[in-house]
């Protein structure tokens, strides 16, 4: 390799390291992010509520134990809903169906268990004194 | 003609009462006996019958008279016996039911008295619990004054730019962490949410327990510096586990935190190459920290936050040296912890030569390691639960 070349190759490299960025993680954004997304939530109907979900999020005092919801709702006011529930040393499913009602935003799980339902673009939240978990619409497998 | 009537009539009724007397002692002959005797004879034979049946009636009537008195008199000592069994059963339940009235007596004097004592004690409690939390509040003041003072571990100044691409399982929307506010765990019975039966205890601060990492919303990384430019290596193939009191974070705290070397992710392919031929991730398919000890420097129950430093081992390329990070722990709103923690370590500590190429492009010897973990309670540890 004549110097002339070297020197071309150290000037390209050089010139290249420019048009490489950085790829550091900031200091800020180590830990797991999902893309924020703008949801708009307004008081859920019963046909937004048709079809199954599962937790993206539960927050409040029960997310000490309560580490994953799903629950499916049928047009014909039936549900069924399976939770990933800390027991006494390792998380176990419970299992659990009834029927629902929906009534100004208020959904009815029977037995005196109501929450605050709310809607946005394939998203539900639920939220009761308890504590508050947001669903995501998902696909039957 | 009537005194020829009368003649045979006269005939006929002798000649009748002569048959019937004839037929009379035909009948009777056999069950008749018909003895004559003397005056003698006749004293000698014994007492009149009818005298005897007399005087045998008369016995009956006594003895029937004795039976009768017989009973009265039995008929009396019972009533005598049935009386005195009442009013001795009276006496007696009288005297127990005194002694019930003293007893009862007795156990509200002591209720009074207790009642009084609780009274007290809830005094001093609230006293207490006064105390306590002017104390909290100074005390409070105080690490806020010494967080301000404190000289916290040098970040590494790097440009922001664009994360490398990582995959990101997305399964919980991690929330950032509680504010200041927070108040200290309930422990309050609960009856379920959302017709889920829950346990009644919520998360709780002061408690000696298993922590297990959130593979998926844990990352673990290091940032290294070239004569090119700065880059990150990142993975979410964490695992592991940690027992600790979050209250008591320096005592007995133990726990591991492991990363597939494999997995590590630059951002680019051949980089990532260069990478795994340097770290082999065949032979040492882990990057492991030990977590043996913790020193606190601040640890603030209301908020939820312990301030420190993790000590252990770290394992990179099957070389083990003893390190220190300093970590901060909250909880989020999803009362999961949040570790997260870094430090810088030196590649040739580890065995690990750092990259070079053409002798143009080198990494310096010199990375910071980083976490940021998530983590959830699986309640009391072993120990804590005897």
């Amino acid at each position: 390799m004549s110097l002339r070349t070297t020197w071309i190759a150290c000037g390209a490299l050089l010139c290249s390291t420019g048009c490489i960025t950085s790829s550091v993680v900031d200091s800020t954004g180590r830990a797991v992010a999902v893309p924020d997304t703008k949801l708009v939530w307004s008081p859920a109907r019963p046909e937004d509520l048709r079809g199954l979900y599962e937790s993206v999020s539960i927050e409040g005092e029960v997310a000490a134990s309560l580490w994953k919801i799903e629950y499916v709702f049928g047009a014909d006011g039936s549900y069924s809903g399976a939770a990933l529930v800390l027991g006494a040393d390792n998380p176990q499913f419970q299992t659990l169906s009834g029927r629902w009602t929906l009534d100004n935003g208020i959904l009815d799980l029977g037995e005196g268990q109501t929450a605050r339902a709310s809607s946005a673009a394939d998203h539900l939240k639920l939220e009761n004194e308890g504590g508050v978990a947001i669903l995501r619409r998902a696909a039957v497998q | 003609m009537t005194q020829k009537f009368l003649q045979r009539f006269g005939v006929v009724a002798l000649f009748v009462l002569v048959a019937g007397s004839i037929a009379a002692l035909i009948v009777v002959r056999d069950r008749m006996d018909i003895t004559v005797a003397d005056e003698a004879s006749a004293s000698r034979r014994g007492p009149d019958p009818v005298e005897l049946l007399a005087a045998d009636v008369a016995v009956v009537r006594d003895d029937v008279r004795g039976l009768g008195e017989g009973f009265r008199s039995g008929m009396q000592s019972l009533h005598d016996a049935l009386e005195g069994s009442a009013g001795e059963r009276e006496t007696r339940l009288a005297a127990e039911v005194a002694a019930l009235r003293s007893e009862l007596a007795i156990v509200r004097n002591r209720l009074d008295q207790n009642a009084a004592e609780a009274a007290g004690s809830r005094a001093q409690v609230n006293q207490a619990l006064a105390t306590l939390g002017q104390g909290l509040q100074d005390l409070a003041k105080a690490v806020a004054e010494d967080s301000r003072q404190a000289v916290s571990v040098a970040p590494i100044v790097l440009a922001p730019a664009a994360a490398p691409s990582v995959e990101v399982a997305a399964a919980e929307v991690p929330v950032p962490a509680v504010p200041a506010a927070t108040t200290a765990p309930e422990s309050a019975p609960k009856k379920g949410f959302l017709s889920f039966q829950l346990p009644s205890q919520g998360f709780v601060f002061d408690q000696r327990q298993r922590f297990a990492i959130v593979s998926n919303l844990s990352r673990v990384g290091f940032d290294a510096k070239s004569t090119l430019h700065d880059f990150s290596g990142v993975t979410t193939r964490v695992e592991g586990e940690i027992t600790a009191n979050l209250a008591k974070p320096g005592e007995n705290c133990s726990g591991s935190v492991s990363a597939q070397s494999a997995s590590l992710d630059t951002g680019l392919e051949a980089r990532d190459e260069s990478m795994r031929e340097i770290l082999e991730p065949a032979k040492f398919p882990e990057v492991r920290f030990d977590w043996s000890a913790f020193e606190p420097t601040s640890v603030d129950a209301a908020a939820q936050k312990v301030v420190g430093v993790a000590k252990g081992k770290l394992s990179i390329h099957g070389v083990a040296r003893d390190v220190s990070m300093p970590v901060t722990i909250t909880v989020d709103a999803s009362k999961r912890l949040a570790i997260d923690g870094q430090t810088k370590i030196k590649m040739s500590d580890f065995g690990v030569k750092p990259p070079s190429k053409l002798g143009l492009i080198s990494v310096e010897d010199e990375a910071v390691l980083w976490i940021a973990l998530r983590a959830r309670t699986l309640g009391p540890a072993a120990d804590a639960k005897r």
